[in-house]
């Protein structure tokens, strides 16, 4: 094994990954979009490898248990949801989050209450039944998963009189089941919620969470290979999300010449790409005036700007997908590791 | 989320706001702690002991407000939600109502013991502290409070400390204030909790409104709020269509339209909660009773309380004529005039005794009575005590036990050279 440090038989970088849920397939794929994909040899092993990357090693935990692997030092990056992360860290400075948004896995940590409660529409109202529940000698106990969140998120409300009841799992069934009043639980959609005559409150999101990639500073910080291993993965993560949003689009344009070409083009600046078009020759058998132009378009922007290029004259629009848009260099690993390229 | 610094060396420091103790101060920490053992048993309160650790439901139910945000709180082995007492009054209402069969009424208890607060936003105020304090339990006479105030004067004239100021309120008398106007509990509780800041007067009501806006005090039950922000969540949408359907109904006639349409909708996942109690809240809340003005009203006439600060006769006089003026009752404050007249503030006691409104208490459960000692060689309160007549119930006694208590910071005291 070509791949292993020195010092205790590991891989120079270890990235955890989710083993269980919706998470575990779309880190895959994202994994897969990021020119990464994750070679798993068996399913019923916990381990895997980056062939793209020579040197990592995957593990697979569950989405609950990657904060505290990567926290421990058990592995050097992880990608888990943003609510786990917030509600197991125990330590920011050894599971900082690099990458907040991986655009996949996003849902919202809400609370709900029964339909039947006409009278609670909004944060407000709960804060003040469990005031009246309080005066009556009763508790207001809402089930949820992620206590550390959810009291925190009162209390900085002024709420302060609830009882928490952990539950994992199926927790839409709580109050009809009578063990709790309310919940607190995480949804995509809201479709369960509504099919178990839950009703959400106004105000009553605690968090909105998505995928993320965390890293523990002080452990890759022990190991150049580490860190080099860990740029290159941070490099393609972002320059995948950044290059997402857009459409490469390229056109042939007759014009007299670059300047005539590019200036109709920019007539529309918001329509001209990035930084503005790059124009140049074709060179053709009739030694007619041709300019190739090519544009990064929002995607949104696509079919606007595909009639803009028409209006300028443009023939064989094509559009392809971006693979990576890459920036000067990384801001993430600058932020947290300093500018390194030199070295 | 605070967190101890983390050590450099491979020596275990000790954790911030804890402290050790050698030989010569715990000597003389347990000489004070003994005299006042004694001054307390003067006055008949025997001692007990509870344990430093508790379940964390005891301290959430009572202390509520920013208490409940301060505990050093966890789970065991066992998966028990477990704190480290912040406080003895909940622990020691705890054991008389574990206990209120083979206790008769009134009680007294003294204590004294480490307490623990975790306050992540000010760490240098986090540790453990020893309390000392009493409380009595089971009499709403106003001799109770004399005597409490009384016993809690002499802690400090008989560690010979002079120049302290014991600070005097009465939220009785704030709540026949609000009584005339209206408010719900919480914009009440809200109103309590800026007493300090309504000390400067009616100029203040505009910033604190603002706040109360902003915690959604009248957000929801008044649409004027929401269409100036322009964004009107979907509760609004549905109170309104609600406060329509029962427009021109008196509330007999509105409450029964309303629990037919709860019980058609689904009343079956109601929890611990009633029809008939989801419906009056409901109607409460449609009929617009937090309204912006109301909430404005009341923060106007607690401010008119809150300047009030002197001489406890003069002030008196100035609490009765906010009372009449607002057409409240004037019982609590007549209450209030007995227990000053009562109190014996003589030479001896070398510290003096102001009536100021603009106090509140940290804990969410006092009533009545509630005082504070403080002396200008320490920046935080020395100690402190009132009347919490409620918190029996919220602990689950099946009945309302009068009761109070005060305790102070025993290291204050000695840092101020008690001797």
């Amino acid at each position: 094994m070509t791949n292993q440090d020195q010092n205790n038989g590991q891989s120079p970088l270890r990235i955890v990954l989710p083993s269980d849920g919706e998470l575990y397939d779309s880190t895959l794929s994202f994994m897969r979009a990021c020119g990464m994909p994750v070679s798993r040899p068996n399913a019923r092993r916990y381990t895997g490898s980056v062939p793209a990357i020579p040197g990592v090693e995957v593990l697979f935990q569950r989405s609950g248990d990657v904060t505290q692997k990567v926290e421990e030092g058990s592995a050097e990056l992880g990608v888990t949801g943003l609510d786990r992360v917030l509600e197991y860290r125990n330590d920011e400075s050894r599971a900082a989050v690099l990458i907040e948004d991986l655009k996949f896995g996003r849902c919202e940590f809400v609370m709900a209450v029964p339909n039947s409660w006409m009278d609670v529409t909004s944060l407000s109202d709960l804060a003040d039944l469990a005031l009246e529940f309080r005066q009556e000698g009763k508790q207001l106990r809402i089930a949820t998963k992620y206590p550390r969140l959810l009291r925190s998120y009162l209390y900085e409300r002024g709420i302060n009189y609830f009882t928490l009841v952990p539950a994992s799992g199926a927790m839409e069934a709580a109050p009809a089941a009578g063990y709790a009043d309310l919940i607190a639980d995480l949804t995509a959609t809201g479709v369960t919620l509504r099919e178990n005559e839950l009703k959400t409150l106004d105000e009553g999101t605690i968090l909105a969470s998505q995928a993320c990639l965390i890293a523990n500073p002080t452990s890759l910080s022990a190991s150049r290979k580490a860190l080099a291993l860990a740029r290159s993965i941070i490099d393609l993560m972002e320059g995948h999300l950044r290059a997402e949003p857009y459409y490469r689009v390229t056109a042939n344009v007759r014009g007299t010449s670059p300047e005539d070409v590019s200036s109709t083009v920019l007539a529309r600046p918001d329509l001209a790409g990035l930084r503005g078009p790059t124009v140049a020759r074709v060179y053709n058998v009739q030694e007619q005036d041709w300019y190739n132009v090519s544009l990064l378009i929002k995607k949104a922007q696509l079919l606007e700007a595909v009639d803009h290029l028409r209006g300028c004259g443009a023939i064989d629009v094509a559009a392809s997908q971006l693979s990576y848009l890459f920036n000067g260099h990384s801001k993430t690993y600058t932020a947290l590791f300093g500018d390194d390229r030199t070295t | 989320m605070y967190r101890q610094p983390s050590q450099a060396t491979k020596i275990i420091s000790r954790l911030q706001g804890m402290n050790d103790l050698s030989e010569e101060s715990w000597r003389s920490k347990l000489e004070l702690q003994n005299r006042l053992a004694q001054l307390l048993s003067g006055f008949g309160y025997s001692l007990l002991e509870t344990p430093v650790l508790e379940s964390t439901e005891l301290f959430l139910r009572k202390s509520g407000g920013e208490m409940a945000s301060q505990l050093y709180s966890f789970i065991d082995s066992g998966s028990n939600a477990v704190s480290l007492r912040p406080e003895f009054t909940s622990p020691i209402m705890r054991h008389y109502l574990e206990n209120s069969s083979s206790i008769s009424l009134p009680a007294r208890w003294q204590y004294c013991g480490p307490v623990f607060r975790f306050d992540a936003s000010h760490p240098e105020a986090s540790g453990q502290f020893t309390q000392v304090g009493g409380e009595l339990i089971g009499s709403s006479e106003v001799t109770a409070d004399v005597e409490l105030l009384n016993l809690a004067m002499a802690v400090p004239t008989k560690l010979g400390l002079g120049g302290w100021s014991l600070r005097l309120a009465d939220l009785d008398i704030l709540n026949s204030l609000l009584d005339p106007v209206g408010v719900s509990d919480r914009a009440r509780s809200f109103i309590i909790q800026s007493m300090p800041k309504l000390s400067e007067g009616r100029s203040a009501v505009a910033k604190i409104l603002e706040e109360g806006r902003h915690l959604h005090l009248v957000g929801g039950t008044n649409g004027a709020i929401n269409a100036t922000n322009g964004n009107p969540g979907n509760g609004d949408s549905e109170d309104a269509a609600l406060r329509q359907a029962v427009q021109g109904l008196d509330d007999t006639q509105a409450r029964s339209v309303l629990l037919g349409l709860l019980k058609w909708n689904s009343a079956d996942q109601l929890g611990q909660r009633t029809p008939e109690e989801v419906v009056e809240r409901l109607l409460h809340k449609i009929r617009g009773t937090d309204s912006e003005d109301k909430l404005r009203q009341g923060l106007e006439l607690a401010s008119d309380l809150a300047v009030i600060n002197g001489e406890p006769k003069q002030a008196l006089e100035s609490v009765k004529k906010a009372l009449s003026s607002a057409g409240a009752n004037q019982n609590a404050a007549n209450r209030l005039a007995e227990i000053i007249g009562l109190m014996s503030n003589g030479s001896d006691t070398k510290g003096q005794v102001v009536l100021d409104f603009g106090l509140v208490r940290g804990l969410a459960y006092y009533n009545g009575v509630i005082f504070e000692v403080s002396h200008p060689d320490q920046s935080g309160p020395l100690g402190g005590g009132g009347r919490y007549d409620t918190l029996s119930r919220a602990l689950g006694g099946s009945d309302a036990v009068p009761a109070l208590g005060f305790a102070y910071n025993l290291d204050s005291l000695i840092t101020l050279g008690a001797s």
